[in-house]
This record gives structure tokens, C-alpha cells and sequence, in this order.
């Protein structure tokens, strides 16, 4: 079997594509995530930082390949490290805010209103983590698929919420997180 | 854009900050999702095996 070289042409434009739609759009994405982490004074799980590094060293590879078969195998770890650095980010501030929002359910020093209010985000974040969840596991349709836009909307309503209604308690068990 | 979400959110940046930083690990370090509030359960070697199981039914 011989390997098939790939048209420099084309492989320019699949590096271009593989840089612009998924590198910087990814560390877009990330770099949302860790704003939000940082305003939470919390930092992002290093899986996030050392899937992105890997991605960049596959880039290095597909960029220095003239096979299509590797070409493509470097592509697909590419996207594969990506996914797996913005899920983990993603999973993890989610279950520092639903953390939260349970306990500020229990909490005497919030109202009913507020309750109401969190127990609705609550609920959205939880179905929102099980999705992105689902999606990972290539068992799921993609009608069930959530993307990050999505995600990093249910966090920023939660801190809005936070901001404006209970930021000590926030702020109190957010603290606690770490030591469940 | 950093400036713009810490900004909009300044005072819970200021309560969040009277606590040090906390670090996030991956959930699966933290035992999982459905683990999470458990405390680790200590294996025990199982003695016998049910009447009528699969071990009575199938293995001997």
C-alpha cells in the first residue's frame, strides 16, 4: 500500500481551516471560561490547559506532515483535545456553580423569590451538564447537543444573579467547594 | 474583555476575593458526579455467593 501525498495547495487550506475555525475559536472559548472562573477567584482544572498545549503539538505535526492519511489523523486529535480542554473547563465551572446553587437553597438568608429563581437555574445547569456530557460520548443525536454559547449563557446569569441578589453566600460557599 | 465580565461583576469578584483562590480539578478526581458527596467505600471480599445466582447457575 503506498501512502498518498497530499496537494500543497490543500494541505495549506485544511491548515488554515483546522487553525482558524478550531485553535483560536477554541481559545476564545476557553479564555471565557477562565473569566469567569478568575471573577469567581477560581481557576480552571490544568486538563484544560495541558489539552490545549497537546492540541498545539498535533498542529505542529499536521503542519510538518505530506501524508493524507496522517493529515488527517492530526486533524482529528486536534479536534478530539479541543473538545475534551472546553469540556472540561465547561463541567467544571458548572459543578462549582450547581454546588452552589444547592446550597443557597438550603440557605435560611435567601428568600423564597430568590429560591424559586435559583432552583431554575439549577435545573437548566444540571440538564445543560448532562447534555454536554451525552455529546461526548458519540451515543448521542444532535438534538441533544449543547454548545458553549449556550453554557457559558447559563453562567453568566448565574453570576448575574449573584451579583445582584446574594454575592456574600456566593462568595462563602464557592469557598466550601474545595473542601467537599 | 477580561476587564468588561470582572467589571460587570465587580462587587462578587470583591466578596469572592476575602477567601484565597481555589483551584478546580477535573470531576473525575473529585470521585465523579454521582460519587461526589459520598464517602469511598472499602471493598470487601465477597464470602459464598446467593442461592440461586448466577455463580450457583452458571459456574459450578
Amino acid at each position: 500500500m503506498t501512502l498518498e501525498r497530499i496537494h500543497p495547495v490543500e494541505k495549506t487550506h485544511i491548515c488554515e481551516g483546522i487553525y482558524e475555525n478550531y485553535i483560536v475559536k477554541s481559545s476564545e472559548i476557553l479564555l471565557q471560561y477562565e473569566l469567569y472562573a478568575n471573577t469567581a477567584n477560581i481557576y480552571l482544572p490544568c486538563g484544560c490547559y495541558t489539552n490545549f498545549r497537546d492540541a498545539l503539538f498535533h498542529f505542529r505535526k499536521l503542519a510538518s506532515s505530506y501524508e493524507e492519511k496522517e493529515i488527517e489523523c492530526q486533524a482529528f486529535a486536534i479536534k478530539e483535545h479541543l473538545s475534551r480542554a472546553l469540556t472540561d473547563a465547561a463541567s467544571s465551572v458548572m459543578d462549582n456553580i450547581s454546588f452552589i446553587a444547592e446550597r443557597l437553597l438550603k440557605d435560611e438568608n435567601i428568600n423564597d423569590i430568590q429560591k424559586q429563581k435559583t432552583r431554575e437555574m439549577l435545573h437548566k445547569m444540571k440538564q445543560a451538564n448532562l447534555r454536554k456530557r451525552f455529546s461526548g460520548m458519540m451515543l448521542s443525536n444532535d438534538g441533544i447537543k449543547i454548545e458553549h454559547e449556550d453554557m457559558l449563557g447559563l453562567i453568566d446569569s448565574f453570576f448575574d444573579f449573584a451579583n445582584n441578589n446574594c454575592k456574600e453566600e456566593f462568595a462563602k460557599y464557592s469557598h466550601k467547594y474545595k473542601q467537599v | 474583555m477580561e476587564r468588561r465580565i470582572i467589571d460587570k461583576y465587580a462587587e462578587l469578584n470583591k466578596a469572592c476575593r476575602q477567601y484565597p483562590a481555589i483551584e478546580l480539578s477535573s470531576i473525575e478526581d473529585r470521585g465523579g458526579y454521582v460519587q461526589r458527596d459520598r464517602q469511598p467505600e472499602k471493598f470487601h471480599k465477597p464470602e459464598g455467593y446467593a442461592k440461586d445466582g448466577f455463580v450457583e447457575n452458571f459456574c459450578l
